[in-house]
């Protein structure tokens, strides 16, 4: 019987609710085509551009879900849950940029053995979609929402994928297209949220 | 059954425990959203839990707009403690057919 009365549940459906907006989507899908776009036109000022674009659905996130699902402190412990994970993420997104840097460097020094070189453009955007997966991941475990997990797939395919058309200079088009998917599958989820949630006047409060 | 607390056992008001049980502390419209219940529904249960002592309503305002806090109370919270394991020992205790 204790189980029918499953609080662990209820806690997890009202966590997942706080996800069922799509602004995480959308900030992922627009870094993610920024990142395929400056890799196929060469033109690195268009990852900043959509980097910067991306902040805006996390700055008017917080407004637009508090409105219309209300405000909550959750437990102390999925607190601190939530900020592990939050750490994990960070770092794992940290040295995705840090080593992107260390590649560039090193790639146009032309100082690294031969072999080494050959091993670095082989297997570098390999190596970059397996540590954006492994933040989509972290995302999926940390908040328990398994489309983070479906991402994560998208992601490391469409970085397989672009190590193959990379000798055709082709090595942006999975990654926009990947980047593009996970933005639209953030937007029908924003429309669908915005629907099923209005804005409650917050002045028709007891 | 005479010593289940029928405050909670309610199903509305289970509802409202269950979810302000995991949580430190939410608003009236996050209660609303997740209970389903009606304004009015709402307000009379917690009324009811708030005389047992077993919800804390801070009511305040969000800029210029009327804003409601609420939290489970120690008292609350051990109460709806109580009233799982009291159901479930009861409910355990039935023969199976």
């Amino acid at each position: 019987m204790p189980k029918n009365i499953s609080i662990e549940n209820v806690e997890r459906k009202v966590f997942v609710s706080y996800f069922s907006d799509g602004m995480w989507d959308i900030y992922g899908g627009l870094i993610l085509s920024g990142f395929g776009l400056s890799i196929l036109t060469g033109q690195m000022i268009l990852l900043i551009v959509f980097i910067a674009i991306a902040m805006v659905p996390v700055l008017i996130r917080k407004p637009i879900v508090a409105g219309r699902l209300g405000n909550v402190t959750f437990s102390i412990k999925r607190e601190k849950k939530t900020m592990k994970y939050k750490t994990a993420a960070w770092i794992a997104g940290s040295l995705v940029l840090v080593s992107g840097a260390l590649f560039s460097a090193l790639y146009s020094s032309s100082s690294l053995p031969a072999w080494l070189d050959t091993m670095f453009e082989n297997s570098f955007l390999l190596l970059i979609g397996a540590m954006l997966a492994s933040i989509a991941c972290i995302a999926g475990y940390a908040t328990a929402v398994r489309r983070f997990y479906a991402y994560a797939v998208v992601v490391f395919l469409a970085f397989g994928l672009a190590a193959v058309l990379r000798p055709q200079d082709m090595e942006g088009i999975p990654v926009t297209a990947a980047g593009g998917l996970i933005l639209l599958t953030g937007i029908v989820i924003l429309i669908r949220f915005l629907r099923n949630n209005p804005n409650i006047d917050q002045g028709a409060d007891r | 059954m005479a010593d289940i607390d029928r405050l909670i056992h309610e199903p509305a008001r289970l509802e409202i425990m269950m979810h302000l049980y995991v949580v430190q502390n939410a608003d009236y419209l996050f209660l609303q959203k997740q209970t389903g219940l009606t304004c009015g529904n709402l307000s009379s249960h917690l009324t009811r839990l708030e005389e047992a002592g077993y919800v804390l309503v801070i009511k305040g305002y969000s800029g210029r707009k009327p804003h409601t806090m609420l939290s489970l109370t120690p008292e609350g919270r051990k109460a709806f403690d109580n009233y799982r394991t009291r159901l479930a020992q009861i409910l355990g205790d039935l023969p199976r057919r």
